[in-house]
This record gives structure tokens, sequence and C-alpha cells, in this order.
């Protein structure tokens, strides 16, 4: 646990609700980060992030401190958006709406980027092509792959926290994490 | 060094991640490898490029409010709820009172709506035949849940006015009324938060078309990529949007002199929206020549 960290949960548990609001401020954004690259959507991703600093508030003062509060903290994000994530699929409701798809009685349609007129145009279109497939590709390749990626992509966590947060060995964080890399590659190359 | 030895003494994918992510040291004859493999060092630059590229995509920030959200939801969300002691007889006569409120206002609302829309003569009908036939754009019927277009059986219908696309129906609107949905005035729906559905499909009338693409360019985020079709007098344009700035679009058109059929939200007059301005949409529109 870093020490900003500490003090601020010290603070919590000495009857400091002012101390709560600081945490969530510090970590709502980097936690929204992880849920969105794990749901990929903003809606979902905000229900968990809520949920998620819900049960730190709940919990906080049972808090030991064995590990740092932000391992603490993905840990319950990753679970929350597991949990969302498999009721999305048992609704059948995680089917992504795509730009690309075509309007009804569309024929011959063509995409056309127009372009900006400043700041490397052409280059700012490819890199949404490109981030619009990452989205899509992530979402195709399986979920213990996705989740190893996104945290380990996410702040540069590091493979000891990764397994932490996902309660897993650290061996299988190694070989999820060139699987997923590879599956990756595979599922943008088919994009492409 | 030829292909096959390459082969034979590559550093596995597994290795090769671990050692980007500077969780391995690799061996001494393995970082002698990777200075000749071109094959273990491309592996190596497409593990740079996805990091760079989920690096980047993950540079989103929280909408304004969360916060602040997250803030009264932990502290007085359920806690809140739980410190009011349980009064079940009292509990029982307000609820009954919202109940009547509830059917009396739901009356004298369905009262005042009814008689404008029936106490429309055959002068009105024949005023809205001589407009300029347009077509309405099909609607994905399972994702339209509160703003619609008019279908059968509604007052409007009732007018005897067809439903086959020909009539121009931008005084209207869909509105859900919780169990069922109604045709509205839109002039009785601004002060009501009204859903924009996660696809919006609009249909705009409006002297050049043409200039509502360039009118559009300057209203979205400047890397925004727009899908646009163009087929004879009308263009097709689809962006990816958020709901406050669809609404600020229509808003925009609207006030340029753009008319808009459809009766979908979000319409220019709709002040009240539920959900978060930031949810994300996707906008669909047709523009038609007058």
């Amino acid at each position: 646990m870093n020490d900003t960290d500490t003090v601020i949960i010290k603070k919590f548990i000495d009857g400091s609700e002012v101390a709560f609001d600081e945490l969530v401020k510090k970590h709502s954004n980097k936690a929204y980060q992880v849920a969105y690259g794990l749901l990929g959507n903003n809606h979902d991703a905000e229900e968990v992030v809520q949920d998620a600093f819900i049960k730190v508030f709940k919990n906080l003062k049972k808090f030991r401190g064995d590990s740092k509060f932000t391992t603490w903290l993905y840990r319950i994000v990753t679970n929350l958006a597991r949990n969302k994530y498999h009721w999305h699929r048992r609704r059948g409701a995680d089917v992504n709406v795509s730009i690309s798809d075509s309007m009804p009685g569309e024929i011959n349609s063509v995409d056309m980027d127009i372009p900006d007129s400043k700041n490397e145009p052409l280059k700012i279109l490819e890199y949404a092509e490109v981030e619009e497939n990452l989205k899509i590709a992530l979402n195709k390749i399986p979920e213990k792959l996705r989740e190893v990626i996104i945290l380990r992509h996410f702040e540069e966590m590091s493979y000891s926290d990764i397994a932490s947060i996902l309660n897993c060995e650290l061996g299988t964080v190694k070989s999820r994490l060139a699987r997923a890399r590879d599956a990756l590659k595979k599922e943008l190359n088919k994009l492409n | 060094m030829n292909a096959d030895n390459e082969k034979s003494v590559c550093i596995s994918k597994e290795r090769l991640s671990a050692h980007f992510d500077g969780e391995l040291k690799l061996e001494k004859h393995e970082q002698e490898h990777l200075k000749h493999c071109s094959k273990c060092s491309s592996v190596l630059k497409e593990f740079a490029y996805l990091a760079e590229l989920l690096k980047k995509s993950m540079q989103i920030e929280v909408s304004p409010g969360l916060n602040d959200k997250i803030i009264r939801k932990a502290k007085y969300g359920e806690d809140f709820e739980r410190s009011i002691p349980f009064n079940f007889s009292g509990f029982f006569l307000k609820a009954a009172s919202i109940v009547i409120f509830a059917a009396l206002a739901g009356i004298l609302f369905y009262n005042n709506i009814k008689p404008e829309q029936s106490q429309a003569t055959s002068a009105d009908i024949t005023s809205l035949d001589q407009r300029k036939s347009v077509k309405f754009p099909a609607v994905n019927q399972q994702t339209v849940f509160l703003a619609d277009l008019p279908q059968k059986n509604t007052t409007v219908n009732n007018l005897n006015l067809n439903t086959n696309g020909n009539i121009d129906y931008s005084n209207f609107a869909r509105v859900s009324t919780g169990l069922d949905h109604k045709t509205v005035p839109l002039s009785t729906v601004s002060k009501r938060s009204i859903a924009i559905n996660p696809l919006v499909e609009h249909l705009w009338v409006a002297d050049n078309p043409e200039n509502a693409v360039e009118f559009i360019k300057k209203s979205i985020k400047p890397n925004s990529k727009i899908k646009l079709e163009h087929n004879g007098n009308s263009f097709k344009i689809a962006f990816k949007t958020n709901k406050a700035q669809a609404v600020k679009i229509v808003k925009k058109l609207h006030d340029a002199g753009y008319k808009l059929i459809s009766p979908a939200q979000p319409q220019p007059e709709q002040k009240v929206f539920p959900g978060s301005s930031n949810d994300n949409i996707i906008y669909r529109a047709t523009f038609t020549r007058n």
C-alpha cells in the first residue's frame, strides 16, 4: 500500500468520511478505465465503478492493508465486471452496434472518412478505425485473456499484482498474457 | 543465420512476452539470438504495437458527475433508506394518496391532449396532405422504446391520415406512459424526461442537404469517423457520438433552418433526457432536398 492511500484509509477508519471522497477522486478514473477495458461500454463501466466503491465504503474499515488498496479495488472491479459480462451473455445482450453496420435497404454503401484540416487527419482517422477494431477484437478473445491483458497494459501492472487481483498463479498470468497477445493479434488481423 | 537455424532456437512467445514486460531476464544465448533473429524481433515489435494501442485506447475520462454520484450512493444510498423506521400505516396512506394523485393527474393530462388532436378538421388534413412528401427511414423497433414513429390505431390515425410515410409528423412525438405508448403533440413533451435511444435515426429536409454534411462535420469532434452515403437528392450520414452532443447537433441544425421530420428523440424542443450526457449513441441522419 502506498503511503498516501494508507494515510487516507487511516483517516477514514478514524471517522473521517471526507477521506472516502478523496479515495473516490483519486482512483475512480483508473477504476473506470479498467472496467471500460473489460466491458467495452460506458454505461456498464460506470455502474461497475459505482458498485465497486459502494463495496469499498462498506468494507474499508475491515481493510487490513495486506495488499495494496488498488489491488483490492481492482479485484472488486474485475469481479463485478465479470458478473456483468456473464449477465449480459446470459441475456444475449452483448452485441455491439457498429457504425459500420449497414442501414436497412442500403446498397453499395461506401465508407467515407471526412478528414479534418488539422492534426494529421489521415493518421487520426486511421487510428480511430484501429481503435474501433481493437474494441471488437478485445470483445472476441476469451474473457480470461482479456482480463489479463487489460490489467497488464493498465499502468503497467506487475505480474504479481495481476495474479493477486485475479487470484491465480504467477505462471498462469505469464502464459495467459502470451496467449492474449497472440489471440488479440489474430483477431485484429482478421478485422484488417 | 539461415531460416532453419533461426526456427530451431527461437525464443518461445511466452518467454518473449514476459521479457517484453520486464518480468523475465533472458538467458545469455537467448539475448544473443534476439540480436540476429528477425522473427523474434518482429514478435517483440508486435507486442510494442499492441501495448501502445491498448494504452491509447484506455485514455478515457469518467463523466464529470460520476464521483459525486458514487459518494452520494455509497454514503446515503442504502444506509439512508435503512435509517428510516418503517411505519406500515403511514406507508399505506402515503402510497394510496400517491396512486390517487397520479390517477387524477393522468385523467387531467389525457383530457388536455385529446381535444387538441380530435379537433383537427378536414381542412387540417388537406393542408397536411399538400405538404412535401417525404419517406421515413426504417426504424429498428427493437431498439426504439420511447419515441417512435406514429403507428396505426393512434389518435393521429383516427384523423384518417395514412401512415405510409407521406405525412409530416414533426409536430407529434411517441412517448411512454409506463404501460404503453401514446402519440402526443410535441409541444407538450419538452418538460418531460424522454429517453434517447442508443441508435437515433432522423430524417431532415433542407434546401441544400449537401451543406448539412459540412455543418455536422463542424459540430462534432475533429477525429470522429463519419460514414457518408450520397444517393441522388439525399445524403445519409452516420457517426458515433454521445447524448449531449446529439442534442446540441439537433438543436443547431434546427436553428440553422433544417427541418426535422422524424419524431424520434432528441427533438430540438425537448429539454429533459434521462441517463448520462456521456452515454454513447449512434446518430444516423438522412438529409433530403426540400
